[in-house]
């Protein structure tokens, strides 16, 4: 029903269009509200506007990829992902506005547990710094570093580096791999997770 | 955190994880599935792959799934 009075041709359109920005503004708050807890007070501050934002952005990509929905879920639960995905972005993004992400030769060591680590552990960890210098690409090493080791979000890293989120991980995923077969390579496969 | 969890961390891969963009594409299928009961694993067992290694997917489904399963009925 949804799918047909969005078409721009039906008589319903625009109550449609309207109806569906009303259930998505209605998401993005209550995705916003269930994060709440989580939020700096600056974020707190354009609760209402960063979801208006997001739900302008979710109608877009909705009536965008009208084609693409095939009936495999609700209508309401398809359309409800990009407001979710719109709002998430945003209130990470936001958190972290104004922050500069900075990758520090500390970082390492703070790693829990590094410093307490028994002899294997060490080997592994020593092996996954090496491999950081020797088999990752200044690209991988970089990203690798920022959402690993900095715990920098994916969307804020994606943000700053004019990327998007799955690139950004793909980037981590592909890290990992060469990581583990550089482990791997030096005999201590049966340690990795 | 364990050490375990840091080699996680460092480390851990999904064989099957299909990353974001194919895992946004078929979250909300996940996301009724589990929302009707269904584990994870059954539902969308990519998605379920993906979302054990993203943390950002792993947020968003969570509350996609908070959006679209009902809420029980005050006993």
């Amino acid at each position: 029903m949804w799918v047909q009075r969005l078409d721009a041709g039906h008589p319903d359109h625009d109550r449609a269009v309207a109806g569906l920005h009303g259930l998505l503004l209605g998401g993005a708050r209550k995705e916003a509200h269930r994060r709440l807890g989580s939020l700096p007070d600056a974020v707190r501050a354009d609760l209402d506007d960063l979801c208006l934002q997001a739900a302008n952005d979710a109608l877009q990509a909705v009536v965008g990829k009208l084609d693409d929905f095939r009936g495999d879920s609700r209508f309401t639960t398809w359309a409800y992902k990009f407001a979710i995905f719109e709002i998430s972005t945003r209130l990470r993004r936001h958190a972290w506005r104004g922050q500069r992400v900075e990758l520090d030769d500390d970082a390492w060591d703070r790693l829990p547990g590094v410093r307490d680590a028994g002899a294997e552990q060490r080997a592994v960890l020593g092996l996954v710094r090496q491999g950081m210098d020797e088999v990752l690409s200044d690209r991988q090493r970089l990203v690798f570093s920022t959402v690993v080791l900095e715990e920098v979000p994916i969307d804020v890293l994606a943000e700053r580096l004019s990327s998007n989120r799955g690139a950004i991980y793909k980037t981590v995923h592909d890290a990992r791999r060469k990581l583990r077969a550089h482990v791997e390579a030096a005999g201590y496969a049966e340690y990795l997770p | 955190m364990t050490h375990d969890d840091v080699r996680h961390r460092l480390l851990h891969v999904e064989a099957a994880d299909p990353g974001c963009d194919a895992c946004l594409a078929r979250l909300d299928v996940w996301a009724d599935g589990v929302a009707s009961g269904l584990p994870g694993e059954v539902a969308e067992p990519t998605v379920a792959a993906h979302l054990r290694s993203c943390a950002a997917c792993s947020e968003d489904a969570e509350g996609l799934l908070a959006l679209v399963t009902p809420e029980a009925p005050d006993s």
